[in-house]
């Protein structure tokens, strides 16, 4: 950065600590047109004194972007919000079908052995029983599913808000118009604002980094919650019948899951099949190919609290994350 | 005399307030302690790398799982503790109410121990407004002694058995007598009973 650009954006700081949020204001924003979001020198050298429709020492208005960016930062921040509350509540009606599932399936199994009392001279009652309590395992099987998909949406649209944060310049360098994404227009554009406070002190990026930070908990938790529901639909293969009909680490789970998941960057190198899980300062996971346990109430116990458990997500880290923003963007998200 | 009554009466009906006051921590208590309980159970199961079944696959499993469940409890023993303190607050409130019965009748207008026990009609004499009190008081007094030792002993390596004679302990209440003090209340408000 030279000399001028560096005098210039001093001089903006100066002005926005002094009232922050005179942000929208149009003062500010006469005054503001000296600094730029392209922290590149380039930019500085390209601007031509005939693109400034004012006459302020720099002719940029490129600092325009700031109102747009605080509206656009607020949105994405409220949609963090109620992305992971969709995550919470499609959690919660998977823990209970999860939960019903393994009731369904360890009924069954208890069935033979089971005191039926004046019952047990009906014909075939345990037969029935056994099938209505197969059908059962069925119907929450395809619930949870729903559920974890449902979280697996809740994710992606978590990952869409974070990446939507930051802030390009579009049209000419000189336009006041920004926009939100992934893409610059612009070579150079780091889509950072140069570095300069959004509000009154966290610039573009710091609230990148702390979206991101909230992503990469979901993420993990969901490849996570993917293998449990994987385990949980595979209950009734593990005994009896063996390995034959059992859903493999690699199946897609509902039509389209591979696509989704690709989103989240889940979906190994070769789009061949889902990452594993794996528990953050620890060594990946390494699935081994024999189901060489049994599975006794104790393990769907293990199962059901490793559901609740969400060992991936930190939650007074993401309450402190929304309460920082919340000081920050001077808004109240929930 | 009638005056010195009712006052008495006001302050026994502090102490029903308080009670129930006391009812209501009582079964928060217990609620709290029950979580616990199913946390700890959940806790020796986690502990035991056999019942992972497929997730033993996934290293560290066991030890987030653990942590999780450690600070699920703490949180639940955190509450356990803001509960017992209110618990003491009902305590020092019975306390007071009986001291400050106490002096309304024997520092007033100096009883002698005849007048302490004078009955009329259905009212019962002033020692026994007095006694009441400070049984009372002490019933609640002893039960919270015997919370906080049982509370205290409460830990993730808690037996079932243990955690079982714990909660028992805690619904019997075995330091207040139900019947007891309902019976004080019935003869102090006797008149309201007919």
């Amino acid at each position: 950065m030279d000399r001028i650009s560096v005098a210039g954006g001093n001089y903006i700081f100066r002005v926005l600590r002094s009232d922050p949020f005179l942000g929208a204001g149009p003062n500010v924003m006469e005054a503001a047109a000296v600094a730029t979001p392209l922290s590149s020198s380039k930019v500085a050298g390209s601007q031509k004194p005939s693109a400034s429709p004012s006459a302020s020492p720099s002719p940029s208005p490129s600092r325009l972007w700031r109102p747009a960016a605080q509206r656009n930062m607020r949105n994405q921040w409220s949609k963090l919000l109620s992305s992971k509350d969709r995550w919470a509540s499609a959690a919660s009606e998977g823990r209970s079908h999860a939960t019903s599932l393994v009731n369904a399936y360890l009924n069954q199994s208890y069935m033979p052995a089971m005191d039926l009392g004046a019952l047990k001279d009906m014909p075939r009652i345990r037969q029935k029983a056994c099938e209505k309590l197969a059908r059962k395992q069925d119907m929450y099987g395809k619930l949870l599913v729903s559920s974890y998909k449902n979280m697996v949406l809740a994710v992606a649209e978590l990952i869409k808000s974070a990446r939507s944060i930051r802030c390009y310049l579009k049209g000419p360098i000189a336009s006041p118009l920004a926009k939100f994404g992934e893409n610059p227009e612009h070579e150079n554009d780091l889509g950072d604002g140069g570095g300069i406070p959004v509000f009154s002190s966290f610039s573009i990026s710091q609230f990148e980094n702390l979206a991101q930070e909230l992503v990469d908990m979901f993420v993990s938790e969901l490849s996570l919650k993917r293998f449990l529901v994987v385990e949980l639909l595979s209950i009734r293969h593990v005994e009896g019948q063996g390995q034959i009909g059992r859903l493999k680490w690699s199946d897609e789970l509902y039509t389209g899951e591979f696509q989704d998941l690709t989103i989240a960057n889940l979906l190994s190198k070769d789009y061949i099949e889902p990452t594993l899980p794996h528990i953050s300062g620890q060594n990946p996971c390494r699935l081994s190919t024999k189901g060489d346990y049994l599975l006794s109430s104790d393990v769907l116990k293990v199962y059901l609290t490793a559901w609740i458990s969400d060992v991936n997500i930190d939650t007074t880290r993401i309450s402190d994350i929304f309460t920082i923003v919340e000081a920050e963007t001077q808004i109240k998200l929930s | 005399m009638e005056t010195l009554v009712r006052k008495l009466q006001q302050k026994y009906r502090k102490v029903r307030e308080d009670m129930g006051r006391w009812d209501e921590l009582q079964s928060r208590l217990l609620s709290l302690v029950r979580s616990a309980s199913s946390v700890i159970d959940r806790m020796q199961v986690l502990a035991e790398t056999k019942n992972y079944g497929a997730l033993r696959s996934i290293p560290g499993i066991r030890e987030a799982l653990l942590w999780k469940q450690m600070e699920t409890l703490e949180i639940i023993f955190c509450s356990m503790r803001d509960t017992m303190k209110e618990f003491y607050g009902i305590v020092l409130s019975l306390e007071k109410i009986a001291r400050d019965a106490s002096q309304l009748v024997k520092g007033g207008s100096a009883q002698t121990s005849k007048q302490m026990k004078l009955q009329i009609g259905l009212w019962p004499n002033l020692a026994y407004f007095l006694d009441g009190l400070m049984s009372i008081y002490e019933m609640h007094q002893s039960d919270y002694v015997l919370k906080v030792s049982l509370v205290s002993s409460l830990t993730w390596n808690s037996s079932p058995s243990d955690i079982a004679a714990i909660i028992q302990l805690l619904i019997d209440q075995p330091n207040i007598p139900k019947d007891e003090a309902q019976a004080i209340f019935d003869i102090i408000f006797a008149e309201e009973i007919c």
